[in-house]
């Protein structure tokens, strides 16, 4: 995955968690937050092989 | 792994856990899932329901990435799952995405949204057949040169593939 990519695939991410985390107290953005947002992240690497969707992970 | 290093360079906190191990977590602690692409490779594959079901009573919202997000969407019946989809790939030629959300709107009108590419060469996708943009549908990101097909789209506010 080339760096504009990563860099389209991260704005849709940081939009994503403004939609879904948004009735956290926590503002997105303010780094000074003593308190990060926890994200959980489930994976499968049995199934991760050579084909595409591995870009994703 | 791409997204967990973009995600913790900006100062989000991010766990990892593999799917054998979903019996054992404690979703409580978090804020978001995120549904791994790798966790399945077809529509049949991501796990048992029973799994799905304990990750839904986590009552957490949930970003489903590629192909695992939309079949575990599917294994808890939304909409947004694998059932409505098809794969974004070579084989159709699509390459890109338009903006496609009222979410464009807010606070401030982003004019002229429609005309701005998200991705400018060919990208592997999974997208949602909605032609008739169900009200519980947040539409996001719509496939180029395709009037019904979503590749970013939200269903009840809570759940985003």
């Amino acid at each position: 995955m080339k760096k504009k990519d990563r860099l389209n695939l991260f704005i849709i991410l940081l939009l994503s968690l403004m939609l879904l985390v948004s009735s956290s107290a926590i503002i997105i953005g303010h780094t000074s937050s003593t308190t990060k947002t926890k994200i959980l992240y489930i994976y499968n690497d049995d199934l991760t092989t050579a084909n595409d969707y591995k870009k994703f992970t | 792994m791409i997204i967990k290093n973009l995600l913790e360079l900006n100062d989000y906190s991010v766990s990892l856990l593999n799917t054998s191990s979903l019996g054992s977590i404690d979703f409580s602690l978090y804020n978001l899932i995120i549904i791994g692409g790798d966790t399945a490779y077809s529509g049949s594959n991501w796990g048992s329901n029973n799994l799905s079901l304990i990750i839904q009573k986590a009552n957490k919202p949930i970003i489903g990435i590629y192909r695992g997000g939309a079949v575990y969407f599917s294994n808890i019946s939304l909409y947004i799952g694998w059932d409505n989809s098809w794969t974004i790939s070579s084989t159709n030629g699509t390459k890109t995405m338009e903006f496609s959300s009222k979410l464009y709107n807010y606070p401030y009108p982003f004019k002229d949204y429609t005309k701005y590419i998200l991705y400018s060469k060919l990208v592997h996708a999974i997208a949602i057949y909605n032609p008739t943009n169900l009200s519980n549908m947040e539409i996001i990101g719509r496939q180029l040169n395709n009037a019904n097909h979503y590749p970013i789209i939200m269903e009840n506010w809570k759940y985003l593939l």
